[in-house]
């Protein structure tokens, strides 16, 4: 079924939205809350509060893009359930998230941001790169993908890959400073 | 806060381009061969069973629209210059899948998980292919749909409905063949159509496997005619028709995507080094000197397209690095001082992946010649005269990148200009890394630069390797310039490393040469009345002491390590090992190892015996004794510690050199000779710590190129020492012996030694080579031998005009046609069998 069939079958509140959900989309939003929590089982778990999140929310939402609808908030629980526990373990055993290594590009000083600026930040710097080179940067630090995923998924070797995120790291951090919100 | 923003930010992340990164979805990669068959063979099963499922229930055949039952026609309807290959059904176009790969069906909008009524406008990415009206009756037909992809039911006979269609939607090609009175078929390609040969082959051949199946002509179809022939002919022409409209053309069908093709013989995988000729799967580029030759692959009719002269360019960066020059203060010196900008023979180029751009990469500098009075004779090359105050002259490198997109019109894009004469460069994901060699003149500026923009920066301090004692005053100079934007993103300086460049993943190793001088002091008592084996502790019979000094040269080579992965040039540290290497291919960097292979021996010495009081009582060698003999030796270097850790020396017969080396995995062979003899040795450097070799013993000749084939032979074209290059092919023995399998010998006295010269399709078995033969009339050609199953046999021997390192070689092999480049010569080439 393609995507407006199932975006149909949640407005027509028809339960079977939620499997052909599961079967179209499954995989991705498990691969995201895996990246970011590291257990498969966790992940499953966000999985499932995603469709759950998403049956609640359309309608009245409608996306036009379930695939990226139902990614974000995946990555939203994930991301949740991941600061959770790590002020449980204080910080212990967890790793960091990839989005930790932009830190360095956003000022200490930003307070609340309007979120138009945020999103023209991001998108303009996104539609600036190259295809090859946004797909790692957006792998990278969206999908949290590990580097030797994003190598094996668009051929390039690791270090490549470390090389590309190391010069996207600096061109971010630069163009971010055009709307203030450099360090 | 700012990593609540951070994750605001990326939740705000347009949809599409979201889509876009899914990395769930399966990526197209790089078909190699094999992936080829899988998906020809893929393809044919594909083709053949949407045939059977589709076109079983209906007639093909009926021109007078009338509900024939006739019964079928027996035997195959043969159609004209059709090949059902499977080959044939292959997709001509990778690009082609991924129209469908993509789930760019949908505009994108965002849609905010926080806010649950966001009604953004249509942001939809000018890519995305048109798309079909959405309804559920009308799905456009997908090859990765499982279901049944294509119409299996005819239209209804309508306006137009008897001439054959071509319909894109979504990416997908299908034609629509028209039944006379039964509607419309339609065969859904598998790829977008293009003009090739090999699409059209793809509808001829589902056509005849319709006309050839039993299902097809079922009785139970009861739709059979008996003008099934004449209706294949006449939707086969209706086909040829649809397929030359040009209207058609620019809406349906696309032009077959031009492809990199990988020309270069490079060193290491994946490290791509620039050449003089460079190609596509429709052009050949050709660089002689400062022209870049641009060729179409039209078999036979080939000729040169485009000739893109650098010359102006040139011109214009000297002009533009040129400081005015002065007069000199002597007035009989006032006289014509002539400048020619000259370009080196070094240059080379690189083609982009998507084979629109060219960069080359020159060397040019300025010769300044004085004329005294005027007078044409007498001319004095002033080069690195100090009168000529105030002029600049160096050798300096650009890289001109070139718009080739539309071969006819070739334009500039962009030139960045380093210091220093050309070396090599390579092309490591999107970047190139580029060296030069920088010679300071005295009194010059001695720090190197690149020109960034209008002005010229500084290589920075910290970047420059100054090793503790110099040995000659040259720079090796390294760029990373991005292949797009042609910035230099890093720079470094190694002064006196003049000698090679070995370039892997991650390291470059750089060499220099010297003379290490080892001083060896003995001292030794002199006993009173002539007594010779005195008691040396006993003071009372000791009249004065002897030293005897020996000083040993050496020559020995260091290798500077750099570690360039993380986008800047980080030493790493350096070893010395003893001998020169002979070029880049002596060295192999294997895991944690480097593996080096250098001539040594050679070296000098003098002994000098001197009395305590300084006197010398004479010396026993005057001269250096240069009668140690050179051999050959084999280092194994811990890239950790960058220190050796085991060695095999002199491994080589007294006196002999080596001639070529060519490392496969832990395995190395050596080449090494005196004149004409030449053992090969065979090393395995499986383990680290014992090495192990087996050698051939001395066989007439020697190789200084060492090609390794698939099966585990090694290919040596060289000399046989009487006139002749030598093909020849070594295998590892049982006895642990290096054995000849096959020789052939074909008349030359000089042949192309460069590496890059060598035509090498290990594929057919076939090797290629410039040669010359003074002994027959200046004789300038080329030689192609094909070895197969033990045999090697001449394939053709040509004249071509160049010198030998010029000529390179492209195969077509679908039309088994040759085109032979060359520095004064191009010329397509059939062999004939003899």
């Amino acid at each position: 079924m393609d995507e407006k069939g199932i975006v149909r079958l949640f407005l027509s509140r028809d339960e079977s939205a939620l499997e052909e959900a599961e079967k179209q989309y499954g995989k991705l939003c498990h691969y995201i809350a895996n990246n970011i929590l590291n257990s498969p089982l966790d992940a499953q778990e966000c999985v499932n509060d995603t469709l759950l999140r998403a049956w609640n929310s359309i309608p009245p939402a409608k996306p036009k893009n379930l695939g990226a609808y139902l990614s974000k908030i995946a990555r939203n629980l994930a991301i949740d359930r991941y600061n959770r526990e790590k002020s449980q373990k204080r910080g212990a055993n967890t790793e960091p998230l990839s989005l930790d290594e932009l830190e360095g590009c956003l000022s200490d000083n930003s307070s609340f941001v309007d979120e138009a600026i945020l999103k023209e930040c991001i998108n303009s710097f996104l539609r600036s790169l190259s295809k090859e080179k946004r797909i790692v940067f957006v792998q990278r630090y969206f999908y949290n993908a590990k580097i030797c995923d994003i190598a094996k998924n668009n051929n390039l070797t690791e270090n490549n890959v470390k090389v590309k995120l190391l010069r996207l790291r600096k061109a971010f951090e630069e163009h971010v400073k055009k709307y203030g919100l450099g360090g | 806060m700012k990593k609540k923003n951070l994750d605001k930010m990326f939740n705000l992340i347009d949809d599409d381009i979201l889509s876009e990164a899914d990395p769930t979805k399966p990526k197209i990669k790089s078909v190699s061969k094999f992936g080829w068959m899988q998906i020809v063979a893929g393809a044919a099963c594909l083709i053949l069973t949407l045939n059977m499922l589709v076109f079983a229930p209906f007639l093909f055949m009926n021109n007078d629209g009338n509900d024939d039952t006739d019964p079928p026609s027996t035997g195959v309807i043969d159609l004209p210059s059709s090949d059902t290959e499977t080959d044939s059904n292959k997709p001509s176009d990778t690009e082609s899948s991924e129209t469908t790969d993509t789930d760019s069906s949908v505009p994108n909008e965002p849609s905010d998980t926080d806010s649950n009524e966001s009604n953004k406008p249509n942001d939809t990415d000018s890519n995305e292919p048109s798309k079909p009206n959405d309804t559920d009756s009308n799905e456009p037909s997908k090859p990765n749909d499982t279901d049944s992809n294509v119409q299996n039911k005819p239209e209804e006979p309508g306006k137009d409905d008897d001439k054959v269609k071509f319909e894109t939607l979504g990416g997908i090609t299908s034609i629509k063949i028209p039944v006379p009175g039964k509607g419309t078929h339609t065969v859904t390609l598998s790829a977008p159509l293009t003009n090739a040969p090999s699409q059209y082959k793809d509808i001829i051949a589902s056509m005849k496997d319709i006309a050839k199946g039993e299902i097809f002509f079922s009785p139970a179809s009861g739709d059979l005619s008996d003008k099934n022939e004449e209706s294949m002919e006449d939707m086969k022409d209706q086909i040829d028709d649809a397929l030359a409209d040009p209207d058609l053309k620019d809406e349906f069908i696309k032009e077959e995507q031009d492809k990199y093709e990988e020309t270069t013989n490079n060193q290491v995988q994946g490290i791509i080094e620039g050449d003089i000729i460079k190609r596509s799967s429709k052009y050949v580029y050709y660089l002689s000197g400062s022209t870049l030759k641009i060729y179409p692959l039209n078999g036979m009719e080939t000729t040169v397209l485009t000739e893109f002269d650098l010359k102006d360019y040139i011109n214009a960066i000297e002009k533009s690095l040129k400081i005015p020059y002065n007069p000199p203060e002597n007035e009989e010196l006032k006289d014509r001082i002539d400048e020619i900008i000259d370009v080196a023979y070094n240059s080379e180029m690189f083609l982009s992946t998507d084979c629109k751009t060219i960069t080359i990469i020159v060397e040019h500098y300025i010769n300044q010649y004085y004329y005294p009075n005027n007078d044409d004779e007498g001319v004095v090359d002033v080069w690195g005269e100090e009168y000529i105050e105030n002029s600049r002259s160096g050798r300096y490198t650009s890289l001109i990148s070139l718009n080739v997109e539309d071969p006819e019109n070739v334009y500039l894009n962009d030139i960045t200009t380093l210091f220093g004469a050309y070396e090599s460069a390579r092309l490591v994901n999107g970047e190139f890394l580029v060296f030069t060699k920088f010679t300071p003149r005295l009194g010059e500026l001695v720090i190197p630069q690149y020109r960034d923009g209008e002005s010229f920066e500084y290589i920075e301090l910290e970047n420059i390797h100054s090793p503790e004692k110099y040995t000659n005053h040259t720079y090796l100079l390294s760029f990373i310039i991005d292949s797009e934007s042609y910035e230099v993103l890093s720079s470094g300086a190694y002064a006196s490393f003049d000698g090679e460049i070995y370039v892997t993943g991650d390291n470059i190793y750089v060499t220099r040469e010297y003379e290490s001088e080892e001083r060896v002091e003995e001292k030794y008592p002199i006993f009173k009345d002539g007594i010779i084996d005195g008691d040396p502790l006993n003071p009372e019979n000791i009249v004065g002491y002897r030293q005897k000094i020996t000083v040993i040269r050496k020559t020995a080579t260091e290798i500077l390590r750099i570690d360039y992965s993380g986008g800047s040039f980080i030493r790493r540290g350096t070893v010395v090992v003893d001998g020169y290497i002979k070029d880049r291919y002596s060295m192999s960097e294997n895991q944690e190892f480097l593996y080096v292979v250098t001539t040594v021996g050679g070296n000098s010495s003098k002994t000098e015996i001197i009395y305590e009081d300084g006197e010398k009582e004479g010396i026993l060698k005057d001269l250096w004794d240069t009668s140690e003999k050179r051999s050959a030796s084999i280092y194994i270097i811990d890239l950790e510690t960058m220190e050796e850790i085991s060695s095999v020396e002199r491994f080589a017969p007294d006196g002999e050199t080596v001639r070529s080396v060519k490392f496969d995995g832990y395995y190395a062979y050596v080449c090494t000779a005196v004149q004409i003899i030449d053992p090969v040795f065979f090393f395995d450097l499986t383990n680290p710590y014992k090495i192990t070799y087996s050698d051939t013993g001395t066989i007439p000749g020697f190789s200084v190129n060492l090609i390794e084939l698939p099966n585990g032979e090694l290919l040596g074209i060289g000399t046989d020492g009487n006139g002749n290059v030598k093909f020849e092919i070594y295998k590892k023995g049982e006895n642990n012996t290096v054995d000849i399998v096959a020789t052939y010998l074909v008349e030359a006295t000089s042949y192309a030694s460069d590496y890059k010269a060598i035509y090498i399709n290990r594929e057919k078995g076939l090797f290629g080579v410039g040669i010359k033969n003074r002994k027959k009339s200046n004789y300038d050609g080329y030689v192609m031998v094909q070895y197969l199953d033990g045999y090697f046999s001449l394939v053709f021997k040509t004249e071509l005009k160049g010198t030998n390192d010029s000529k390179r070689v492209v195969y077509d092999e679908e039309n088994d046609l040759f085109y032979l480049f060359a520095s004064n010569d191009f010329k397509v080439f059939i062999p004939t069998i003899e």
